[in-house]
């Protein structure tokens, strides 16, 4: 029951976008995962928060995951009146990955975003203030990126340091 | 302002009136008023060593005069990087780190992050297991809450009440204690279930102390929920509308003393909440005194689900078979659990071997964390105190 009135309300929230922006959506129970097109995401989590018939408008969870390969985003919005949730998941450019800041919609994604920054280098355009939350500021290099890899410093104080590819031939 | 002991056991909604503090400040104004006048404010540092911060949180605060004119909160000081930790180690080894993160509520943490790897493996736990899971959850609740009123009631001056919430958290300790053998970190919530069985009569200890709780509640109330000089440090003290929590993303306690009704054990429910009859403490007000009324209010809840447990109790098997090595199919899970500082939720990332691509903790404390440096905003410093208090974060999950 909830699934079919998800997926008919998701639908309708997401039907003003341009084709291709949501490549994929599937509903499980009271849980859509969507894959999204960077490009359009800040258009799919606006229109998810402000349409009526979704109404995911709380900001639930932001965080990020790399394989080597491919990084993702992933976005989790919950509707409390509707009890159900969108995973929003979007690819970004490994080499230099940016995406559009939501902290305008939903200021409790700010740290998040300044996490994600902090631990995947994900530059978020448009963030207020986009600086490390968690590290020291002079940290080097983003930890959980699949490439980065540290050795001890050596000193309790430094931590592990990133070790230097072009230094080590 | 009439301050009679109250008896009606239902919360307050429109409460003595007290004049509406905070928002009537403009800070911004304020502000440009003192660069008008070629002075400045006076920055402060409070913490991160500083009793009433909770931990190593540092707040820089920028005063004018005793009014707090901005606040910028800096954390990461107890960072130790533990979910790096655990996609260095296979999926199960991660559950005893897990304690560390909100190490005052562990069980909530090992639960999370179990029921993340079960969704993810797709495991299944025993009846019996899932009972024994909420009782421990809501005795740990208990102890939590607990803590809080103890910590609160010092932040406030009123230190007799940490001495009184002690005495039964002590108990509640000595409970966990009998069935997990450790006091703070209990690591004792396996993947597919629980390590053991309760012990014999361990039921009648929880029974016991569920009426002895009971019986001190009054006291609490006329120590801290009655006191004039608590009620008029925390009323109308730090509002937060609905709307606005919504917004930050607040959860437990925090955002359902703002009217939200938003509690993972009814709203998706986990284990076997669902079959449980209990209700969810809403409150209107927003401000400091309903956080702590929320919480308050939450005991006698927790009690009420630990008898029904005992009273539904299966005999059965406590754990499922998992294999040594587990090895869950590629794919993207999470789990949500109502800890006793919100919504606690462990995002798992697998591809297929021994080992977590990711693994993410929505901790409920780093969320409830953000909304603090606007709402203290034209405050006094005395209440910058009593608002983070009424927060109620514990360091170890914001900093992870």
């Amino acid at each position: 029951m909830m699934e079919r009135d998800f997926g008919s309300a998701l639908r309708t929230a997401l039907a003003g976008l341009p084709e291709g922006a949501v490549e994929s959506l599937e509903v499980s129970g009271s849980v859509a995962t969507l894959r999204v097109n960077l490009g359009s995401l800040r258009a799919v989590l606006e229109s998810l928060k402000s349409s009526p018939e979704a109404a995911c408008d709380f900001p639930a969870n932001l965080t990020a995951y790399d394989t080597g390969e491919e990084m993702f985003l992933v976005y989790r919005l919950a509707s409390i009146e509707r009890g159900w949730q969108a995973l929003v998941l979007c690819r970004v450019d490994r080499s230099e990955p940016v995406a559009p800041s939501v902290t305008d919609l939903w200021p409790g994604f700010n740290w998040f975003e300044r996490e994600v920054y902090d631990m995947f280098g994900v530059r978020f355009e448009g963030h207020p203030d986009l600086r490390r939350i968690l590290l020291p500021d002079d940290w080097e290099g983003f930890p959980f990126r699949k490439d980065y890899v540290s050795r001890p410093s050596g000193s309790p104080l430094r931590g592990p340091q990133p070790i230097d590819r072009g230094a080590q031939g | 302002m009439s301050l009679e002991p109250r008896t009606d056991p239902n919360p307050p909604t429109a409460g003595p009136e007290t004049p509406a503090k905070g928002p009537a400040i403009d800070a911004q104004a304020l502000h440009q008023e003192i660069l008008d006048l070629g002075t400045q404010g006076m920055v402060m540092n409070m913490g991160p060593q500083h009793p009433s911060t909770h931990g190593v949180l540092r707040l820089i605060l920028t005063l004018d005069g005793e009014e707090v004119m901005a606040c910028e909160p800096m954390i990461g000081y107890l960072h130790r990087g533990l979910e790096k930790m655990a996609e260095r180690r296979p999926y199960r080894h991660f559950l005893p780190f897990t304690d560390r993160l909100d190490y005052v509520c562990s069980l909530a943490n090992n639960l999370a992050c179990a029921q993340a790897i079960e969704r993810l493996a797709g495991v299944e736990v025993p009846e019996r297991a899932q009972w024994l899971r909420v009782a421990l959850m809501e005795l740990n609740r208990i102890a939590s809450h607990l803590l809080f009123l103890g910590t609160f009631g010092t932040d406030l001056g009123a230190t007799t009440m940490l001495l009184y919430a002690f005495r039964e958290r002590e108990e509640a300790l000595a409970l966990l204690e009998a069935i997990t053998g450790a006091r703070l970190t209990y690591n004792w919530i396996r993947v597919g279930g629980l390590p053991d069985d309760m012990p014999e009569t361990w039921d009648e200890g929880v029974l016991a102390f569920c009426d002895l709780l009971e019986s001190r509640l009054p006291e609490y109330d006329r120590l801290l929920t009655d006191n004039p000089i608590f009620r008029r440090r925390t009323e109308g003290v730090g509002v937060v509308s609905s709307e606005d929590a919504k917004a930050y993303g607040l959860t437990g306690p925090t955002l359902r003393a703002s009217g939200v009704a938003y509690d993972i054990r009814r709203w998706a429910p986990y284990e076997k909440y669902a079959e449980i009859d209990f209700d969810v403490v809403v409150l209107r007000d927003g401000d400091t005194f309903a956080r702590y009324l929320a919480r308050r209010l939450e005991l006698e809840q927790s009690v009420r689900i630990l008898r029904q447990v005992f009273d539904k109790l299966p005999e059965g098997p406590i754990a499922s078979k998992v294999g040594k090595v587990l090895k869950p199919p590629p794919g993207i899970a999470f789990s949500q659990v109502e800890s006793p500082r919100g919504e606690l939720s462990f995002t798992m990332v697998s591809d297929g071997s021994p080992n977590p691509v990711r693994v993410h903790i929505r901790a409920p404390s780093f969320a409830n964390l953000t909304v603090l440096a606007d709402l203290v905003v034209g405050n006094k410093v005395a209440d910058v105190v009593a608002i983070l208090g009424s927060i109620d974060i514990v360091l170890g999950e914001v900093d992870r």
